[in-house]
């Protein structure tokens, strides 16, 4: 077996449900919900939480920054978007938030693909515009995070003078993520970025799309390292998961589609595109199994990251082994409602992948006989 | 027992580093968030109404440590430093609403437009300095309109947004209060379209009041008010000597060079406000001539830039000084003094009795406060 990969969960900032588009079954983004899905991930033993950004959610950064007191080992990969704060403020907050946790802070760079909240954002440029100012943008951030006095004058962006005066605590500074399935995206990763993030799509459209990043890093002399998103509904037997997938959908009030589907058309992203092009629209049930252990039905309900593995822990290990052949490393894994998959995924997923959570480490605490069982009281 | 209400009392997170001494490389403390955390947390117990927290190149993003310091505090509110200049006014809304969800209402805005040209070329602002009040002016109507809770289209010189809206709102209605500084014409006419609160740095009494008179008279023009708040460091002790003297040894380490290089490098600021403090002093460090008022000192401003003034005295005399501002019409004051963990405590052990405020060192609390005197052999 390949070395187990690093597995990331995710914090809900829009809101959690038991099933999809179902007002019942809802949870509020609330902090101290939040919080929750957090502290649990930290102590299940995950390596970190991917913290999104988005109009309907906690701002991000600022939730990071909360995040990080009531957690320990939590790494939190934060969004950030460019177009709307200026890199050298930027800097100055991924390095009080690399010190207030204890260098935790992982960056996620999201230009933007919703028309909609750009203009309302005041960002009123086009898509590849969007990314030339992502690239001017990341070129004074990681110079002034490195410590150098910056003079720049851009297109988009000009500092004169520009300073970082606290120092972050990962070195030269806390790792960028970046997700961008068009051509003007990924130059942008082959130029700045440490890991490039892409949703799960089947493994034959991964291994494509990292071929173009792998060459636009070479010409840069640099390379980059590979994530990709999935949900995941892991179950002890394949039938239970597919059961339990298929009734993430199935309570949907019928306009919830129809919202779902208006708000994925509003995105201008590629990779979104790509998304949407694996279910068509369809929700029929084998039209939603785009793999053998591959399933577009989040999709349906949800923009963004929309597929979902699902199967025994074998097979949904199985699947992560097939994306870590082609080099994805780190995993941001996602199950609804998030609290309670985040333990499906340590207690059955963790052994799968040859990774212990230190929840389920079959120790009972007790003293004495090692084989002895905890009989509940 | 003061006549009036007591007022809000804030203290200060040191997001620029905290210190023994002012000018000096002995007893520099680190800026690390344990620090400030320990200041948060001692601030919160001692009864304090709230922190504020700073902002410049020198200081960790008040914004991020706000967030932070609010799930180690309980009742204590923030006062968060944010600079039109260098990010979206939607943007900023939203932080503000998730900063005052995650931390149940506990937070205010101060706005602060910056003064030093270098450090804003630094962060990408190249306006003049009414320039950057007339960009702030445009910032705070969108910011304002979105927390509020419409849909917003804006076409400024400065400012343009198409739909801009919050979809997730703030605990506190209409929005978190907003605090503002600004001494110059420009800076009070923003402040008296936009802010609930005009923040001065700690000028002599009359000063301030002619200030405030000039804010009310503004404020009045748009039919709006105004309330007032006082920024001063703030020397108290027992004995009036002993506080001279803890005052007078913040600056002892100072030399002559170094109190000259401050002087030249505080010029540099086009901020209104600063030029009025360093009005206050010359580079000399004689008692005589930092004395500005029966109890009030400018000792601090020689070798810090923004609030330069304390107040130095016995808890009667500091209280008093207080009161002279109060009298203007004022009801917030944020201070602060070096190091910012240990004065604190001093200011709530000896100046909140004066204030007719509660702290948690003079509360009985759950005891009963003879028995506990006795059986722990406190009180002699």
């Amino acid at each position: 077996m390949t070395r187990s990969p690093e597995l990331f969960w995710f914090v809900p900032a829009s809101g959690d449900f038991r099933y999809l588009g179902d007002r019942d079954s809802a949870r509020a983004g609330e902090f101290d919900y939040l919080a929750e899905v957090a502290r649990t991930a930290d102590v299940l033993g995950f390596d970190g939480v991917l913290i999104p950004t988005g109009w309907t959610g906690l701002e991000s950064l600022t939730l990071a920054a909360a995040l990080a007191p009531v957690t320990k080992r939590l790494k939190l990969l934060t969004a950030i978007r460019p177009g709307l704060i200026s890199p050298v403020a930027a800097a100055r907050i991924v390095s009080t938030l690399d010190d207030v946790s204890g260098g935790r802070v992982l960056l996620n760079i999201v230009t933007g693909d919703r028309v909609d909240e750009l203009k309302g954002d005041g960002l009123f440029l086009d898509h590849d515009a969007r990314y030339r100012l992502t690239d001017e943008w990341l070129t004074i951030f990681r110079r002034l995070l490195q410590g150098e006095t910056v003079d720049y004058e851009g297109q988009y962006l000009h500092v004169r003078g520009a300073r970082n005066l606290f120092r972050p605590v990962q070195e030269p500074y806390p790792p960028i993520y970046f997700g961008g399935s068009s051509e003007a995206a990924i130059a942008v990763a082959g130029k700045h970025v440490d890991v490039y993030l892409s949703w799960g799509e089947p493994p034959e459209q991964i291994r494509e799309k990292f071929a173009a990043v792998r060459e636009a890093a070479a010409r840069e002399g640099r390379s980059v390292r590979f994530g990709a998103r999935f949900h995941v509904v892991v179950r002890r037997t394949e039938e239970e998961a597919w059961q339990a997938a298929e009734e993430l959908i199935q309570h949907a009030a019928e306009e919830a589609f129809a919202q779902a589907a208006e708000l994925i058309r509003k995105r201008e992203s590629v990779g979104q595109q790509r998304m949407a092009a694996l279910h068509g629209g369809s929700r029929q049930r084998e039209r939603l199994r785009v793999g053998r252990h591959l399933w577009a039905g989040v999709g349906l309900l949800r923009a963004g990251a929309g597929t979902a593995l699902v199967g025994s822990p074998d097979q949904v290990a199985e699947a992560i082994a097939e994306y870590q052949s082609l080099g994805v490393e780190t995993f941001i894994l996602s199950g609804y409602p998030h609290m309670e998959e985040a333990f499906y995924v340590a207690e059955l997923l963790f052994p799968a992948l040859g990774r212990r959570s230190p929840v389920f480490n079959r120790s009972t605490g007790l003293a004495g006989d090692e084989k002895r069982l905890a009989i509940p009281v | 027992m003061s006549s009036a209400a007591a007022p809000s009392i804030l203290w200060f997170i040191p997001a620029g580093g905290d210190r023994r001494y002012l000018g000096s490389t002995r007893g520099v403390r680190k800026p690390t968030y344990r620090h400030f955390a320990t200041i948060a947390r001692a601030a919160d117990a001692l009864g304090y109404d709230g922190v504020l927290i700073p902002i410049g190149r020198g200081c960790q993003d008040p914004w991020t440590l706000a967030s932070a310091l609010s799930t180690e505090t309980k009742q204590l509110r923030f006062l968060v430093a944010v600079r039109p200049g260098v990010l979206s006014p939607t943007l900023a809304a939203r932080a503000a609403a998730t900063l005052d969800r995650i931390s149940g209402g506990r937070v205010m805005v101060n706005i602060v437009v910056g003064g030093h040209a270098g450090e804003l070329a630094g962060d990408g602002i190249h306006l003049g300095h009414d320039e950057r009040y007339a960009h702030a002016d445009e910032w705070l109507t969108v910011y304002r309109r979105v927390l509020a809770g419409e849909t917003v289209d804006f076409e400024g010189r400065y400012v343009q947004v198409q739909g801009a809206r919050l979809e997730f709102p703030p605990v506190q209605r209409p929005y978190p209060p907003i605090y503002f500084g600004g001494s110059s014409e420009a800076g009070i006419r923003t402040a008296a379209r936009h802010v609930d609160l005009y923040l001065t740095w700690g000028e002599p009494p009359e000063q301030v009041a002619e200030k405030i008179a000039r804010v009310r008279e503004a404020a009045a023009a748009v039919g709006r008010e105004v309330r007032f708040g006082v920024r001063l460091h703030v020397v108290v002790r027992e004995d009036e000597e002993e506080a001279w003297r803890v005052a007078e040894s913040l600056i002892r380490d100072a030399d002559q060079e170094l109190l000259e290089e401050t002087w030249r490098r505080l010029s540099e600021s086009d901020s209104v406000g600063q030029q009025r403090m360093l009005a206050l002093h010359g580079t000399s460090k004689d008692r005589e001539s930092l004395l500005i008022g029966p109890h009030l000192w400018a000792g601090i401003g020689l070798l810090r830039g923004g609030a330069g003034t304390a107040v130095v005295g016995n808890p009667e005399q500091v209280a008093a000084t207080l009161r002279e501002y109060q009298a203007l019409g004022v009801d917030t004051f944020v201070l602060s003094g070096y190091p910012h963990l240990e004065e604190a405590y001093y200011v709530a052990e000896l100046l909140f009795p004066l204030l007719g405020k509660r702290s948690s060192l003079t509360d009985d609390g759950p005891y009963e406060w003879e028995r506990v005197a006795t059986v722990g052999g406190v009180a002699r």
